[in-house]
């Protein structure tokens, strides 16, 4: 057992990888959130727009190359852009998914039984669509080589690392604002709380449906992306963040924007903060932990809402 | 009288397919009339005004709405084509502000119009303004009424249908529901409900209809219904010589 000195050193530099692990988890869990509760089904191929955002991404990194690094950044603005044409072309495949999929299941009222199995079968085949296309093999995105910087008293952080957190925030806030004050973002909301009613008001509730897979398929894609960057891509990555996501979503309280950050980041630090004290063979196992503690006093998650 | 707004003939509608609950019900309101329809639990009240906004689907008969049949059309459609709807519980979105409900109730709506919508619905419920920013959870029974008529108001609708919209409210509450809705009628709005406090709507409205087991039973003036002893004594829960049946 390492001495009490000596942890509570480490405690601020395991914070600050909980938060950025964290940050990349709110990101894909935001999605998960928003399937839960608008979608109503736990859509277990959300993981797989994750990967699929990060590889398309990487055919454009290919075709324009990762440019000239912005300032301390591995990459230049051509990542930038390729994140956010990918986020773009997620959010299609994400839609064409509802399209070919799941808007058929809705239309015979299938079952959210139904509707998690069909996402299941629809992970499987986009995971190995990607193994056939791009191989079981690693991919990075740059070559460039960082030096972590200290950026509190103890706490060291890759300049790519401080900027995923700070494009995360941003786009969170985006979010939120677009959520509290748009109207496509009332509906939204108001199709999370009671679709039926949402539909007795005259919302289209199909287009909210679609805009929902939208976006929940771009945001998946910049997650996947800095997903890649932190440190590789492989065929899997967007599978071996699943459970954390769906944790993240449910531990926030689905439905809930703020619940899916705050869910992100706690998974985040339940994954880091104890392999200061215990095996890191049971990381994997503390955001679940956490879950169940949370959940019991609070069976709708911090911030959902008793139904 | 002027012509019907909304007039259906032979409506057939239920949630299963091949199982109806609403057998051929026809029924009319025009421009500045309250129409109630009256009936036993299970005559298919609520399942008739459902399908009337495309909330259960139909399987027969036309739905005309300003002489367009919207009979099969998706509800948005129908709200948008002059239909507005408040169902009996769950009304409001607890989770968003006042503001917000009224703004998600003129979701198809121009931006313009929307602005009006808010306007107008505050001038109306002035208690609602007051508490414009506020979750619509903190609302009182009554309150909550309001909102889910002012938010279905919102499209400027030409014909309101309530579904039992007395439902739990207090006595006091209940008359203020009753003026609101007839203040409504006498700005044009043809109003159609459901309700189970058959005595007290009947009294409000101009003419009613009855149904009992998915079919049209009575229907006519709403004082010739409250003075006929056979719909008095069935429907309307009044024993013979005029005392309240509960």
């Amino acid at each position: 057992m390492p001495e009490l000195s000596f942890l509570l050193a480490q405690v601020p530099q395991a914070v600050a990888d909980g938060v950025l692990t964290g940050a990349i988890v709110a990101l894909g869990a935001i999605g998960v959130s928003f399937g839960l509760q608008i979608l109503r089904f736990a859509n277990f191929a959300h993981s797989e727009l994750l990967t699929w955002g990060a590889y398309l991404a990487l055919v454009v990194v290919a075709f324009a190359g990762p440019g000239t690094p912005i300032g301390p950044l591995s990459f230049g603005w051509q990542l930038i852009a390729a994140m956010l044409l990918a986020a773009l072309l997620t959010g299609g495949l994400a839609f064409a998914m509802d399209l070919v999929i799941f808007r058929r299941l809705r239309a015979k009222n299938a079952n959210p039984l139904s509707m998690v199995f069909a996402g299941f079968g629809a992970a499987l085949v986009m995971r190995n669509v990607v193994v056939l296309l791009w191989g079981p093999g690693t991919y990075f995105y740059t070559n460039e080589l960082q030096i972590a910087v200290e950026v509190l008293p103890g706490v060291r952080m890759l300049p790519d690392q401080i900027f995923i957190l700070g494009f995360t925030f941003a786009v969170v806030v985006l979010l939120h604002l677009y959520l509290r004050y748009s109207r496509t973002g009332m509906a939204m909301r108001a199709m999370a709380e009671s679709p039926a009613l949402a539909l007795a008001c005259g919302v289209k509730v199909e287009n909210v449906v679609r805009w929902t897979w939208f976006l929940s398929g771009a945001l998946a894609a910049m997650a996947g992306v800095f997903l890649g960057l932190s440190p590789q891509l492989h065929p899997e990555m967007g599978f071996n963040l699943l459970l954390s996501l769906f944790a993240a979503a449910i531990l926030g309280g689905a439905g809930s924007l703020v619940g899916a950050v705050v869910g992100g980041l706690l998974v985040g630090l339940a994954e880091n903060l104890p392999i200061l004290v215990i095996s890191p063979g049971y990381k994997a196992a503390m955001p679940f932990l956490l879950l169940m503690l949370v959940l019991f006093v609070r069976p709708q998650g911090l911030f959902g809402e008793r139904s | 009288m002027s012509a019907p707004l909304l007039s259906s003939r032979g409506v057939v509608a239920g949630y299963v397919p091949g199982l109806p609950i609403v057998h051929g019900v026809s029924a009319h309101v025009a421009a500045g009339e309250v129409v109630t329809i009256i009936g036993p639990n299970g005559a298919g009240k609520s399942t008739f005004l459902k399908a009337l906004v495309g909330l259960v689907p139909t399987t027969d008969g036309t739905v005309l709405l300003r002489d367009r049949d919207v009979a099969g059309l998706p509800t948005s459609e129908i709200v948008a084509a002059g239909l507005g709807f408040v169902p009996q519980t769950g009304n409001v979105f607890t989770t968003l502000t006042i503001h917000e409900n009224l703004t998600v109730g003129g979701h198809t709506v121009s931006r313009a119009a929307l602005a009006r919508g808010v306007e107008r619905a505050y001038a109306m419920f002035p208690a609602l303004a007051a508490k414009r920013n506020e979750r619509a959870r903190v609302l009182s029974g009554g309150q909550r009424q309001m909102l889910a008529i002012a938010r279905a108001l919102m499209t400027d609708p030409a014909v309101l249908l309530l579904d039992e919209p007395t439902a739990g409210l207090s006595p006091k509450v209940v008359g203020e529901v009753f003026a609101d809705l007839r203040q409504l009628a006498t700005s044009g709005v043809a109003v159609l409900m459901v309700e189970q406090n058959a005595r007290a709507a009947l009294r409000l409205s101009d003419r009613g209809y009855v149904l009992a087991e998915g079919r049209n039973r009575f229907e006519g003036q709403a004082a010739d219904l409250l003075a006929d002893r056979a719909v008095a004594e069935a429907f309307i829960g009044v024993r013979h010589g005029g005392a309240e049946g509960h």
